[in-house]
């Protein structure tokens, strides 16, 4: 084998979606904001729309990161992902629960559209977790 | 067997059954004893916790129905359905925090409901078993009977 | 990936459930298998093979 040292073919895919959509987020976020937060008053169904064009590259992250587990055709490979994803999930899942226990007793008073970035902490976090002496 | 005759299946509804009865009656009974002003107490805070217990309770019974279920497939069924859980999950509250940042008039969507999105993710996810992996589910009859 | 499990059952006159109690596994995964929508891993399918008492490439074939 001759290839060994390059990154397979579905990590290549998953890393050139991850980058594409992380800039689209950037740029969709910083250009919404903007264009919302500038030139007066917004219909609300334009301000939705500018949400929804924010949200996309969001939803492209993950729908990257599941499109990864079903391309991997590495099966060991792919045990260990969705083990990684299984533990962020379990994680972030506790997380929300205590979470909910801190804003009943008002010490932090903000919604769950963190769940996300919590999820992807956690993911990471799970990373080194299920590998370690895999 | 049936799927539903597993042993790890049998004693995850036995562990389900009365964590969510807990949950409901605890939340049940939070909101109906508790005013929203009401001060914090040894009371106030045990009712406030006992739904959040639930919850871990649930996460608990999971994790050890994927540890238990021996049988490869059906645990393949599980895990697919966890992650389709999952995903839909995450996509409706991103899409909701963005909406909420762009909108103050996005009715902000509570913690608090994250847990039971994902429970509603699951019966998705056994949906794309069925009809996108085409699994049959046990409650039709055997193709040999 | 095919297999010949359908065939290896109606000689020995089993149904899926028969199979299935053998194997201690559920009918539902006996059926995945057969249908081809669900490969065993590599302990099932030496289970499998020696319930038949055959080797594995006498039951699952390459595509």
């Amino acid at each position: 084998m001759t290839t060994h040292k390059t990154m397979p073919a579905y990590m290549r895919r998953y890393a050139a979606r991850l980058l594409l959509f992380m800039g689209a987020y950037v740029a969709a976020l910083t250009g919404s904001l903007i264009f919302a937060n500038n030139g007066g008053d917004h219909a609300q169904g334009t301000l939705i729309g500018l949400a929804l064009i924010s949200a996309f590259p969001i939803i492209g992250v993950f729908w990257a990161i599941f499109r990864l587990l079903v391309e991997a055709d590495d099966e060991y490979q792919r045990l260990l992902l969705i083990k990684q994803t299984l533990l962020a999930t379990a994680l972030t899942l506790a997380i929300v629960t205590v979470w909910q226990f801190l804003q009943v007793f008002d010490v932090i008073d903000t919604g769950p559209q963190w769940v996300g970035a919590v999820w992807f902490a956690m993911w990471g976090l799970a990373a080194p977790v299920v590998r370690w002496r895999a | 067997m049936q799927a539903k005759d597993h042993p790890a299946i049998r004693r995850y509804t036995r562990r389900i059954i009365p964590i969510t009865s807990a949950y409901v009656g605890a939340i049940t009974l939070a909101a109906a004893l508790l005013p929203d002003d009401a001060p914090a107490s040894a009371l106030t805070i045990g009712l406030a916790l006992l739904p959040g217990i639930a919850a871990l309770g649930w996460l608990w019974a999971m994790g050890r129905l994927l540890i238990e279920l021996d049988d490869e497939y059906l645990r393949m069924l599980e895990v697919r359905k966890f992650l389709v859980a999952t995903g839909a999950t995450l996509a409706i509250t991103s899409v909701w925090g963005v909406l909420e940042l762009f909108s103050p008039e996005v009715p902000k969507l509570a913690v608090f409901f994250v847990f039971p999105m994902w429970c509603i993710g699951l019966t998705l996810g056994q949906l794309v078993n069925r009809f996108a992996f085409g699994d049959q589910d046990s409650c039709q009859p055997s193709e040999d009977a | 990936m095919k297999n010949r499990l359908k065939v290896l059952r109606a000689e020995r006159d089993w149904t899926q459930g028969d199979l299935a109690d053998a194997l201690e596994i559920s009918r539902q995964s006996i059926n995945a298998i057969e249908t081809g929508k669900y490969d065993p891993s590599l302990p099932l399918a030496f289970r499998i093979a020696d319930l038949f008492n055959l080797p594995i490439e006498a039951i699952f074939l390459r595509d």
